[in-house]
């Protein structure tokens, strides 16, 4: 008796996409840590982890910046899994905004740690030699 | 001219190089850097060169695109330039193994 092979699904190259964005949307919508933790371990199995790369990025920081500075960096992970726009700054607008912003930005002409062009091209001369 | 740089551009410089260095390699953090330092450097020559953004009553503030991504933000009046602030554009966080060097 002669049996019929199952047909093959087709998936076209539409499709595939779709069903990328939706496992991207579920991922980005996951909280569970113990779901991210099995996502990570099954989709990065190579990876390094969070860690890691925050030992890594302290390691180019103390080559790069000041003890001082490093440590402020440590503050916030040396950047890692951080998004920059966290300490994005949006500029003043209006006139009463840029009032306000000029107020504060008096009061910060108080504080300690301002540097001279020549101190702040000495400080990060190393930048400039990866 | 005198010309001062404030301790919160330092931090946010020293943030966004870490950031760079991080998603996008350490071409792209020497590039930021070479930009933000010619542009002091053109401040610290001409402050007039920005866009005015603001006229105080001791001070102008004016802005200067430094780098594709930060526009720098500082005030002059006749004996001080002070660089006020960094301001970058939004950005997504890239996955860090498809964009380092």
């Amino acid at each position: 008796m002669e049996t019929k092979e199952p047909a093959a699904p087709y998936y076209t190259r539409p499709k595939m996409q779709f069903m990328r964005q939706a496992i991207i949307r579920g991922i980005e919508q996951e909280n569970d840590v113990q779901q991210l933790e099995q996502l990570y371990a099954r989709y990065n199995p190579l990876g390094k982890t969070f860690e890691e790369e925050v030992a890594e990025a302290r390691a180019w920081a103390e080559a790069h910046f000041e003890p001082e500075d490093v440590e402020e960096l440590a503050k916030v992970d040396f950047t890692v899994g951080h998004d920059p726009e966290e300490w994005n700054w949006n500029p003043p607008t209006t006139d009463e905004e840029w009032e306000r912003q000029i107020a504060e930005w008096e009061e910060e002409e108080k504080m300690d740690g301002w540097i001279t062009l020549e101190e702040f091209e000495r400080r990060y001369a190393k930048l400039l030699d990866p | 001219m005198k010309f001062a740089v404030s301790p919160l551009v330092r931090r946010q410089f020293e943030e966004r190089a870490q950031w760079y260095e991080h998603y996008r390699g350490k071409d792209f953090v020497k590039s930021f850097a070479q930009n933000i330092f010619s542009t002091y450097r053109a401040i610290a020559q001409m402050p007039t060169i920005g866009r005015i953004e603001q006229k105080g009553k001791r001070a102008t503030y004016r802005s200067f695109l430094a780098h594709p991504g930060c526009r720098i933000y500082y005030v002059h009046d006749q004996t001080l330039i002070r660089i006020q602030r960094l301001h970058f554009s939004a950005m997504e966080t890239p996955p860090s193994t498809l964009n380092r060097n």
